[in-house]
């Protein structure tokens, strides 16, 4: 609440002088309200409301009283004016503890509206009329009015010149946003898009699926990267999104000091993740979206409806099928080979898909907590499907592990290599306890990937959503596959890609001194992966042949 | 711009015609002489009177009687010629030139100096051409025409006016110089004010190659009173007029090389207007710093000449005034007295200058004698009684004793 | 008043646009008169060091005269304000239509300034006179200022008339920065002996970055010359000069100024040279070529045995010998 509103100005004569106020006698005392008490004592923030030359064009706020005075000083210099300078503040009162960002945008606004119309007609250096009376004087009274009522104004000046003013809520700026992260939406994006978006906005929204990465997001809507940053931190701001991390089977999560208080305890919790994680509700073809869509007001019992494309392309199966050959994982779950329970591609409607949840039990609360529980550090994902993979067959694990890190009770555990100076040791370096865990994971044959048998593993999800190149793009970065290079290196035109798909050992085109910035412990493997543009895989087999010993460190 | 704030020239209203007695006596801190006819005229019968068989007075030049050319100052009302007549030569501060009134009878203005000239201030709404007037009556004289066109006002009319006035006189006196003074340029931005000469420029020669009148002898300055342009310009109106002025710029230019002067002016002390100088191309910063100096030296002299029986001389002096003065870049200023009228102020950017200073000194004064001499020959006939008596120890060489100088 | 104090605390009040804040950009900023026009109001205090004689800093307090602000110095800011004040420059603006209200105003100030600075000296200065025409000048200054004695109570006062336009500033001024120099004696005593011996009509001693006049010696010839204010008409000559040449040489006014100056003319010689690091002494002496060579050796010596004593009294405050000790090094005429 604006609490009062006042117009100063500096007077050649007197001083730093209160010309208007509303309310009257607010500031100042004045005859028509005689016996109001002050708010304040001006004589003691005069020199803030008009500080000297230097200070004017900044915003200025002073607190006295338990008040909060917001100003915005402007100093004009023109021969044409007294002394060549005319110093004049519009400033909102509010009580001290108020928030007062939305405020600050509200001052600063008027100020350069006022400097404007005194530029053009001396709007205020020719106002000669008394307190209380004239234009500036209601204009004030109008707009604190309409703040307080309606949280805006439109206050016509002139014919030329309208007062529009919004109060608009001030979040805290978001964190700068990082190639390899990946945002998902915490709302449905369709109900509010218009053409009249940003262009790179609208490029990019379809992309955001809780899967691509932001670097693949600009890659795939063909959108300049800083732009994408932007736009993403735009939809940070407004909190539609949030930020996840890769998701891979190689990963490995643990749950944090929250898991007691949430989800264990929680028995919503577990339902809300329940009904998040079943494949029997889940479309393949469904915009992932974040479990916290549902307590922001949705109707908890739809199901995703499904969006997008409801039938997948043959193009982008046969595409997969061809890219991924007879090796790729992905084969496996490719969604017209699998399922049984549910036509994957089907265009299932909510009601049907209830239906059919209603058949199975899947796993309850309990399941799902010990499930959570049973993840540590030092397994990846891979490992603990596979020694779960009974439970988790009606379960989408990247949802599962997604809504563990959006309720905040589990993390991720990030991969980094530090370089350590020391020559390289023979090849079994790969020994040394965290890396073991990979070592023995990676160079398993694709026969052996559990994760590949299930129909809703999250790629099919993924491959079933988007066209081709993006399954792609997102298995190259942690499958690898020499086809796929080949694929992916087709996806973009730049000329590393093209370098990539001439040279079949695509090690090689990363050079040590380009590889060792990034093995100062600092920089995780997801990042060095999105950065150089290579697999895990790739990175992992370049890290052996690097010139000195390389550590990777889990945490 | 900074004036300083000596202004012992006595103001006289304008009206009567005004004598103004150049002279370097101001070096010595005296006020400077401007006195109307009628005064003058008092004074020549009064010392008649009181010494019948004296010399005359001074308003008896010694320099030829026929040999006065005239500088008419013409264009249109409130272009500025009041105001540049009584900067130059009355030594007003600009900014209360704006309380000058309107010109409404020709204003003349005579100025005694190294060579005597006349001012003539005409009024704006002045119909030179009507027959009334007589034309040789105006411009009979040797001289110059200075139009002066106001650059911040709509400048077509005064351009047309200037124009008829150019072609009508050049008719009967091909002879004159017409100099046209693109005047009021400091309210006028730098681009602005280059666009607007060569506008003016263009609009003049092509309405006078269009009457037929090819290359026209027309030159053009942008001048202002704020600034000191327009003594810049007024002198080199003044050099045009000068008869041996090649032969001083000779002469100035051998004293300058020698001396390793960056350049040097031969002023005219009260006008400021120099009558010569060396051809090396400088900035106007040099002409500044020199004309300020001027200043300096005479309001000093204003405060220490004064008279008093008890005050005596402790020993041989030269009767010239000498100063120089060196700045904190090293920069000398040299300004030396040469003769009754003129000085000479020279700007010398050479560290050593200092340690150099007598051979500067004996230079300068061996141009001093050499600048007299061409002086004394071109007023053969009229010269001071202690002049001839000087005169007669130098020979009559047809140049000027250059050879005399020394090299630094 | 304490001589050892350096920093001394100088307030510079009056009404709003009396012209405190022109002369003092005039004096110490190296401003020329007609730029003034160009400044903005002063809002509430502005401080400034000014460095003086090198190791004299004026804490220069100038209070924008607003009637808002004198009501502050005057209330809640009283003794922030008037404590330590060594002087009080209150400036009176000529063309003042409420005379008895300025003065008012003036009484407030001085009985502010009794109560924490009883010892301040204080200089009033009549200031826009260029306005008031010349023939009434004098009068209406001179009955301005009885006014303003009246309403001092027990300070010292001086009071001078004052315009931007001409030299009436420099004098001004000279006259408080004379008040402020702490050991002026010694330095007059030198120069009278240093006068004498060089046989100079005059003998000034100038700051060197505001040219203002520190102290002055003339023999008795010099004292019979009848333009008094040539002291200040000096100054303000030498500075519009200083100003020309920093125009023409691309440099700052600040950094302008004179190595040398010497004229001779057939009615009296004249040098002008550095003195101290702060100061320029300004000579005069009846023409004679010899007399003037030996003048300016003898200065140079003069200005030789000053650093020396400079550099005993380890820089601290204008080097000061004995009276007569660097006489022994003249030579004489």
């Amino acid at each position: 609440m604006i609490k009062a509103i006042f117009y100063s100005k500096f007077d050649t004569q007197e001083g730093p002088k209160v010309v208007h106020q509303v309310p009257d006698g607010a500031i100042v005392s004045s005859n028509t309200a005689p016996s109001q008490p002050l708010y304040l004592t001006f004589s003691d923030i005069s020199f803030f409301v008009i500080p000297r030359q230097e200070l004017c064009g900044n915003l200025i706020q002073v607190c006295t009283n338990g008040y909060r005075i917001l100003g915005y000083p402007i100093c004009m210099k023109s021969p044409r004016y007294d002394r060549n300078e005319f110093i004049f503040n519009f400033c909102v009162v509010l009580a001290e503890e108020e928030d007062f960002s939305s405020y600050k945008s509200v001052v600063q606004r008027l100020a350069d509206l006022m400097h404007g119309l005194e530029e053009q007609n001396g709007f205020l250096s020719r106002d000669y009329s008394k307190s209380g009376e004239g234009k500036v004087y209601s204009l004030c009274e109008k707009l604190m009015e309409d703040l307080n009522n309606y949280c805006e104004c439109m206050i016509p000046i002139d014919e030329l010149n309208t007062l529009n003013i919004k109060l608009f809520p001030v979040y805290p700026t978001p964190p700068p946003v990082r190639a390899w992260q990946v945002p998902l939406f915490t709302v449905r994006y369709q109900a509010f898009l218009d053409e009249n978006w940003d262009l790179t906005m609208q490029r990019i929204v379809p992309h955001i699926n809780g899967v691509n990465s932001i670097r693949i997001i600009s890659l795939l809507a063909d959108t300049d990267f800083s732009l994408t940053c932007r736009a993403i931190r735009h939809l940070l701001y407004y909190g539609c999104l949030i930020l996840l991390d890769i998701f891979s089977f190689s990963a490995m999560y643990a749950p944090t000091a929250l898991f007691n208080s949430t989800i264990a305890a929680d028995e919503s919790m577990q339902q809300e993740c329940a009904r998040y994680v079943n494949t029997l509700f889940a479309s393949p073809m469904t915009a992932p979206t974040a479990p916290t869509a549902l307590t922001l007001g949705y109707d908890k019992d739809d199901v995703w409806p499904p969006v997008g494309d409801p039938t997948p392309s043959l193009g982008a199966d046969s595409n997969m099928t061809t890219a991924s050959e007879n090796l790729s994982p992905t084969a496996s779950p490719s969604p017209a080979n699998t399922s049984t329970i549910i036509p994957a591609a089907g265009s299932t409607t909510g009601p049907a898909t209830r239906h059919s949840s209603t058949d199975r039990e899947v796993v309850d609360g309990v399941g799902i907590v010990e499930l959570y529980a049973s993840l540590k550090q030092g397994q990846s994902v891979k490992q603990w499907y596979l020694q779960h993979s009974r439970k988790l067959t009606h379960i989408d694990i990247r949802r599962f592990i997604t809504f563990g890190i959006i309720k905040g009770f589990l993390y991720r555990l990030h991969k980094y290599a530090i370089a350590t100076g020391n020559p390289a040791p023979q090849l079994k370096s790969g020994a040394t306890t965290p890396r073991s865990h990979y070592q023995t994971s990676i160079p398993s044959g694709p026969s052996s990937r559990g994760p590949g048998t299930g129909a809703n593993s999250p790629y099919a999800s993924s491959a079933g959503d988007e066209p081709a190149p993006i399954a792609q793009h997102h298995h190259n970065h942690h499958h690898n596959h020499r086809s796929e290079d080949r694929d992916r290196a087709s996806v973009h035109s730049g000329s590393r890609s093209a370098l990539l798909y001439d040279d079949e050992d695509v090690e090689d085109s990363i050079d040590d001194k380009l590889l060792s910035k990034y093995l100062d412990g600092m920089h995780c493997f997801d990042q060095i992966c999105t950065e150089l543009e290579v697999s895990e895989k790739e990175l992992t087999a370049r890290l052996k042949r690097y010139h000195g010993e390389v550590l990777i460190i889990h945490r | 711009m900074v004036k300083p704030l000596h202004c012992s020239l006595r103001w006289i209203e304008p009206g009567p015609e005004r004598h103004l007695f150049s002279s370097t006596i101001i070096l010595h801190g005296a006020s400077p002489v401007i006195k109307t006819s009628a005064e003058l005229k008092l004074e020549e019968s009064l010392q008649v009177v009181n010494t019948p068989s004296g010399q005359p007075a001074q308003a008896k030049s010694n320099k030829p009687h026929d040999f006065k050319p005239r500088l008419l100052l013409m264009g249109l009302r409130r272009s500025g010629k009041s105001s540049i007549a009584s900067v130059v030569f009355h030594k007003m501060p600009p900014n209360e030139t704006l309380f000058l009134e309107s010109t409404t009878r020709i204003q003349k203005d005579s100025v005694h100096s190294f060579m005597d000239f006349q001012v003539w201030d005409f009024p704006g709404q002045f119909e030179y051409l009507e027959s009334s007037f007589d034309l040789e009556e105006i411009f009979g004289s040797h001289g110059a025409l200075v139009w002066v066109i106001d650059a911040q006002d709509d400048y077509l009319e005064s351009v047309a006016r200037l124009n008829r006035t150019i072609l009508t006189v050049q008719q009967y006196y091909p002879n004159i110089n017409i100099e046209v003074f693109i005047h009021k340029v400091d309210g006028l931005s730098d681009e602005y004010r280059t666009d607007t000469f060569q506008d003016i420029v263009q609009l003049i020669s092509d309405e006078l190659s269009d009457a037929g009148y090819e290359n026209a002898p027309v030159h053009y300055y942008l001048t202002s009173i704020y600034d000191y342009s327009v003594f810049e310009a007024f002198s080199k109106v003044i050099q045009k007029l000068i008869p041996n002025l090649s032969t001083l710029e000779n002469l100035i230019n051998t004293l300058s090389n020698n001396c390793g002067f960056e350049k040097s002016y031969l002023f005219d002390v009260l006008s400021k207007i120099y009558i010569a100088s060396d051809t090396r191309p400088v900035d106007m910063s040099c002409y500044e710093m020199c004309s300020d100096y001027i200043d300096v030296i005479v309001d000093i002299s204003e405060l220490y000449s004064w008279d008093h029986p008890d005050r005596k001389p402790k020993g041989e002096q030269n009767q010239e005034a000498e100063s120089h003065v060196v700045l904190h870049d090293e920069t000398m200023i040299h300004l030396l007295e040469m003769n009754k009228y003129l000085c000479l102020v020279s700007v010398i950017r050479n560290p050593e200058a200092k340690e150099k200073k007598g051979l500067i000194d004996m230079n300068c004064r061996t141009f001093q004698q050499a600048l007299n001499d061409v002086f004394s020959r071109s007023w053969e006939q009229e010269q001071e009684a202690e002049r001839i008596q000087n005169q007669a120890e130098q020979p009559q060489i047809e140049e000027p004793p250059t050879s005399n100088f020394l090299s630094l | 008043m304490d001589g050892r104090k350096k920093k001394r605390k100088v307030l510079l009040m009056g009404k709003s646009g009396s012209g405190k804040s022109s002369m003092r950009s005039i004096i110490f900023s190296n401003y020329v008169a007609k730029d003034v026009r160009r400044l903005g109001a002063t809002i509430d205090v502005e401080h400034s060091h000014v460095k003086f004689m090198g190791n004299l800093t004026l804490n220069l307090w100038d209070c924008g005269g607003q009637d808002a602000f004198m009501e502050t110095y005057l209330a809640s800011q009283r003794g922030n304000i008037f404590s330590d004040v060594a002087v009080l420059i209150y400036v009176f603006d000529i063309e003042s239509r409420e005379v008895e209200r300025d003065l008012d105003t003036y009484s407030a100030i001085i009985s502010a300034l009794r109560e924490y600075s009883p010892h301040a000296y204080v200089f009033c200065l009549v200031h826009k006179l260029d306005l008031i025409q010349a023939e009434h000048r004098q009068r209406i200054y001179e009955e301005r200022s009885a006014l303003i004695r009246s309403r001092t109570e027990h300070f010292a006062i001086d009071t001078f008339g004052s315009s931007i336009w001409d030299q009436s500033l420099y004098k001004a001024w000279a006259g408080i920065v004379h008040k402020l120099i702490p050991n002026l004696t010694v330095i007059e005593r030198f120069l009278h002996a240093f006068a004498k011996r060089i046989d100079a009509e005059e003998v000034i001693l100038f700051e060197r970055s505001t040219f203002l006049t520190v102290t002055s010696v003339s023999s008795e010839i010099g004292d019979l010359n009848p333009i008094y204010d040539r002291h200040e008409r000096l100054s303000n000559i030498m500075k519009a000069f200083k100003h020309c040449a920093a125009r023409n040489t691309h440099t700052t006014p600040a950094s302008a100024g004179f190595v040398v100056m010497h004229t001779k003319t057939p009615q009296f010689n004249v040098f002008l040279g550095r003195f101290t690091d702060n100061t320029y002494v300004f000579i005069v002496v009846p023409p004679g070529e010899a007399a003037y060579n030996c003048a300016v050796l003898n200065t140079m010596l003069a200005r030789e045995g000053f650093s020396k004593a400079a550099g005993a009294a380890h820089g601290d405050g204008f080097p000061l010998p004995m009276p007569d000790s660097p006489g022994g090094d003249f030579n004489t005429n």
